[in-house]
């Protein structure tokens, strides 16, 4: 089992907003953050040198903007891990991880393709399952008022809140237990 | 982004004349003897695109046994090919390669549209749908429409009937007694 402290304590050097512990045999994973999207391409460099691979990137659409999370697991020993990014809606780039995981180009062109979320630094972004001459919005983006908002999605495991602004974004004050 | 520019816009068709040559010896019975070896020789050409395939795969089985009539011969160039069975949901995206391999099959050619899907968009023919083209035929003319979601491998090996009488004129099969 690889050790959740140890990324926690990374991802909180690297400026997270929020960490959550999970349990694995429950939610699947080990641990969780929502990072900011600056540092994204460095935890995933962290993550690749450890021998994790990417599971997949989705996004969701909220009112406050798009979050955006990273599965991530080791085929060495059991453990995902998952970090996620709010990306607002003005000003949709993320970095790509094209240059850490080649592989996640064409999850970063399907993501772009839904939602319209521009990935800096992908060398190919051209639409991968819409047709090149798709007209209109990214078929996924949802009336704004049909959003929700960010509070309705809350956090998951027993969390943390790292930043005061971000915990009030999500309507979480401090430490505290989750019921599920 | 200049890059992708390019891959966007396709280069313009090159200039096509097409054409079917009148027959060698224009008598009614070798005509007619030329069709009945058509008919009892197609070769379609491998164009599973969904659930559909499955079925056709099927019919191409021991089980149903497609090759009792002919049209065991799947061929995976279009250029030797003469039935098209369109099986399973036409994509936008897959909408230019259709076609295309439907301009390089040799005339005379037949079109079957197996399943919903083909026929009209079948469960993906709703308000707001953005990926698929709702019926084979308004990309290509469709000679047979065998419904079902997906059709069984009966119903596609009647569809080949069908074909084979709108070649000759004449069904060489008996009918199912539950049909008759
Ligand atoms: S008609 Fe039904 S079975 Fe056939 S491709 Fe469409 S959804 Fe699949």
């Amino acid at each position: 089992m690889s050790d959740p402290e140890k990324w926690l304590a990374n991802w909180r050097a690297a400026g997270a907003w929020s960490l959550s512990r999970h349990d694995l045999a429950k939610e699947g994973l080990l641990a969780s953050a929502f990072l900011p999207t600056k540092a994204i391409l460095n935890c995933a460099k962290e993550l690749k040198e450890a021998n994790f691979s990417l599971l997949d990137l989705s996004a969701l659409e909220t009112q406050e903007g798009f979050v955006v999370t990273y599965h991530f697991d080791s085929l060495n020993e059991p453990g995902r891990l998952a970090f996620r990014a709010l990306v607002p809606h003005k000003k949709p780039h993320l970095p790509s991880l094209y240059d850490v995981f080649q592989g996640a180009e064409w999850h970063e062109r399907e993501t772009a393709d839904f939602f319209g979320l521009i990935f800096d630094q992908n060398p190919n972004l051209i639409p991968l399952l819409l047709a090149d001459d798709h007209y209109g919005p990214p078929p996924l983006r949802k009336n704004p008022a049909d959003l929700a908002p960010l509070k309705k999605l809350g956090l998951l495991g027993s969390f943390e809140i790292l930043d005061p602004d971000f915990g009030a974004l999500i309507g979480e004050d401090s430490q505290k237990e989750s019921q599920s | 982004m200049a890059a992708s520019k390019k891959l966007l816009t396709p280069p313009p068709p090159p200039k096509a004349k097409s054409w079917v040559e009148p027959p060698l010896i224009n008598l009614k019975p070798v005509n007619w003897f030329f069709d009945v070896n058509r008919a009892m020789s197609l070769w379609p050409i491998t164009f599973g695109l969904a659930c559909c395939a499955i079925e056709m795969m099927s019919a191409s089985m021991a089980r149903f046994d497609i090759a009792r009539f002919g049209a065991e011969v799947f061929r995976p160039s279009a250029r030797q090919a003469d039935l098209m069975m369109v099986t399973g949901t036409v994509t936008k995206k897959m909408a230019p390669v259709l076609t295309r391999l439907y301009e390089q099959m040799p005339a005379p050619k037949y079109v079957m549209a197996c399943g919903n899907c083909a026929i009209s968009g079948g469960p993906f023919k709703f308000e707001g749908q953005y990926g698929v083209v709702e019926g084979v035929d308004q990309l290509i003319p469709v000679d047979v429409y065998v419904p079902g979601c997906p059709p069984r491998p009966e119903a596609i090996l009647e569809g080949v009937f069908k074909i084979q009488e709108i070649i000759t004129g004449h069904r060489f099969w008996p009918e199912p007694r539950e049909m008759a």
